[in-house]
């Protein structure tokens, strides 16, 4: 919540804001002078402990607002006494003249930008003054230049001649050493990516990672629909985290509308957002034991995960919880029947998963691969804004759930497990805890279930509102950015993935491990491309 | 070692016999869509809440019919086009198992008979629709 009154903090650049607004509480919007954007930023980053969560380009020309670029951070709340709803959202927002499509990059000083800015660069032509690594990254070397998607005049339904230019990758150069390209096409049912390795012997010297294969406009798409069907494809921007970005895409929208949805609502939700935790996290530490080549655990682990699935087929009618969010509560309601089903269904899997971890966690060869891998340091993990399980693993306590409470966590207690190791054993064992705290939580929620009306009706949305909705996925944290448009349609729909923020570390923890680790330092973040790529 | 090997004789096979044995999806799954002609009338409410287009319509002014389709190929099984027709004529199945070798197979068609304006003669919703209203006194307001 902000408190503290806006001069206190943000009085060295008391001169430079032109407005503000707060369209919930714990959001706060500035709109700032063009050019004095890079110094705020350093500014809350060195010295009020902000990080910066996402990073929005916005063609707001037909509304005679130029473009527009929104940066968000998250900042601890003045004077919170306890770590639950510590901190806040803070938004700078700053137009870049048309006529020079350039802004100041912030990324020699804020790692976390990079991809952002250079996703802005690819997408809507603005370019980011001082970037590092000012190559291609969402569009690749096939589409042509000059062409920029997410501009208003762009028609969704363009197709744009092929072009034929090279993309390069850092070389590695050197007596014996070995350039092994993987992917995009992998041996096995996972999406596409492209991996460059150069090794000596078994030894991987570097990593280069090529993603955004999957790109296919989703942002765009969502441009061309009203906001009632723009939540079948909020639910599909990814298979399992589909209840997460479906709730923050609703949170977002209930957000405008500014309506509060039943208590019975919000507390299924919860319930439905941690099974989806719970069966990614139980099918995900058996998927470990099939980069380590334990079959034994991955047979037992996914035999548990398929349990969890047909648990979710049965509560929702869709083994991925797809078909129960709509604006303003749930299509689906929870019968008395089902309630006890879940409950007598997580008693059980909570003991099988115990006997599971307790064999496969402690046997010494397992954990010879495991220990020590794929270290991610936590300063490297800080400067990327690296959230949830792999940030936890690393020494940072960050969890939306805690921080910025949404739907009914404000209700519950659980623990959030941190670890510092920053291997992949580390990674396991967060994602192991958490799933007897879902387990935990799943419980309490049951047992205090309201009564009441699931639902409320959200018509037609006020034009040209924006706010974020969020939620911790599975893999970390989701922000969605909604603006909406006339007519209940969306003008602007940002989907910033946890994995989107967490996919350039990957490739920072894997040189001085062997080729075989890769796999399964993969495996331990477990990351969506989809989600990524968009 | 030995508590592995006890963990899979304990857990046995688990591997069911389908295709042998039926496999029915539990009550609620979101299956195929079923229209029940009895009910539609042709009024294209469902066509607009479809996100995919797998629900599309066309009306051919020179014949004076509208041609309604339903492919299962482009189907979400989301559910906007239940929830959204007035007159429960279309309802999500327990059925899934769609695989077909040719995409014809996938579609539901039906044809409607347009009715025209008593005054300039211009085709404007189908007859059944035209009817309904006439006789309940009300549109599609449900």
């Amino acid at each position: 919540m902000i408190d503290t009154p806006l001069h206190e903090w943000m009085a060295p650049f008391k001169g430079t804001i032109l407005g503000s607004e707060t369209p919930v509480p714990n959001e706060l919007y500035l709109t700032v002078k063009p050019g004095t954007c890079a110094e705020i930023c350093k500014y809350l980053y060195d010295r009020q402990g902000a990080s910066l969560v996402a990073m929005v380009g916005s063609d707001e020309r037909p509304l005679n607002e130029g473009f527009n670029l929104y940066y968000f951070f998250s900042l601890p709340s003045p004077g919170a006494p306890t770590p639950q709803n510590s901190r806040f959202f803070l938004n700078l927002r700053t137009k870049v003249d048309e006529r020079h499509p350039e802004f100041t990059s912030i990324t020699p000083w804020i790692p976390a930008a990079h991809w952002y800015e250079r996703e802005i660069q690819d997408l809507l032509g603005l370019k980011p003054v001082g970037h590092p690594d000012p190559r291609r990254l969402v569009l690749h070397e096939n589409w042509p230049e000059g062409l920029y998607p997410l501009r208003k005049d762009f028609d969704y339904k363009t197709q744009p001649p092929r072009a034929q230019e090279d993309f390069e990758m850092n070389p590695v150069e050197g007596e014996g050493v070995f350039e092994i390209p993987v992917g995009p096409v992998h041996a096995g049912i996972i999406e596409p990516g492209h991996f460059r390795f150069s090794s000596v012997g078994e030894e991987i010297l570097n990593l280069e990672a090529r993603l955004f294969y999957k790109h296919k406009g989703t942002e765009k798409l969502a441009e061309t629909l009203p906001f009632t069907q723009g939540l079948f494809l909020a639910e599909r921007i990814c298979g399992v985290c589909s209840f997460s970005h479906a709730t923050s895409y609703c949170q977002a929208l209930e957000k405008i509308a500014g309506v509060e949805i039943p208590e019975r609502a919000q507390h299924l939700r919860t319930i439905l957002l941690e099974l989806e935790r719970l069966y990614n996290h139980v099918g995900d530490v058996g998927n470990i034991c099939a980069g380590t080549g334990l079959l034994v655990g991955n047979a037992q682990g996914t035999l548990l995960k398929e349990k969890l699935m047909q648990l979710n087929e049965i509560i929702t009618g869709n083994r991925y919880l797809r078909g129960m969010n709509t604006i303003g509560g749930l299509r689906r309601d929870l019968s008395e029947k089902q309630r006890l089903l879940i409950l007598s269904t997580l008693r059980q899997i909570e003991k099988e998963f115990k006997e599971l971890t307790d064999v496969i966690m402690f046997l010494s060869t397992q954990r010879d691969r495991l220990e020590t891998t794929g270290v991610l340091p936590r300063t490297v993990a800080r400067d990327l804004g690296v959230v949830g399980v792999a940030a936890r693993a690393s020494g940072l306590d960050s969890d939306l759930r805690r921080d910025h409470p949404y739907a009914a966590y404000d209700k519950v207690s659980f623990k959030v497990p941190l670890r510092t190791e920053g291997d992949v054993s580390a990674r396991v064992w967060v994602r192991i805890e958490e799933a007897f705290e879902s387990v935990h939580i799943i419980e309490q929620l049951l047992e205090t279930l309201p009564r009441g009306d699931i639902r409320v009706e959200v018509k037609e949305l006020p034009p040209y509102k924006s706010v974020l909705g969020y939620t911790e996925s599975p893999r970390g944290a989701n922000l969605h950015w909604i603006m909406t448009s006339s007519g209940s349609y969306l003008y602007r729909y940002k989907i910033r993935s946890a994995s989107y923020v967490n996919w350039p570390a990957v490739p920072l923890t894997v040189p001085g491990n062997i080729v075989p680790d890769f796999p399964l330092i993969n495996k331990s973040f477990n990351l969506c491309y989809s989600c990524t790529d968009l | 070692m030995f508590r592995i090997l006890k963990k899979s004789l304990s857990t046995g096979v688990v591997t069911t016999g389908y295709p042998k044995g039926q496999d029915p999806a539990p009550e609620g799954f979101r299956g195929r869509p079923e229209v029940d002609f009895e009910k539609c009338t042709g009024c294209k409410v469902c066509s607009e809440a479809c996100p995919s287009g797998a629900i599309s319509y066309e009306d051919d002014l020179e014949e004076g019919v509208r041609r309604w389709r339903l492919s299962y190929a482009g189907c979400l099984f989301c559910g906007a086009c239940e929830e959204q027709c007035p007159y429960g004529a279309i309802t999500l199945s327990q059925f899934y198992e769609m695989a077909s070798r040719n995409k014809e197979d996938l579609s539901v068609t039906a044809t409607f008979r347009l009715g025209s304006c008593s005054h300039c003669g211009q085709y404007y919703e189908t007859e059944r629709e035209i009817q309904r209203a006439r006789k309940e006194g009300s549109h599609r307001c449900r």
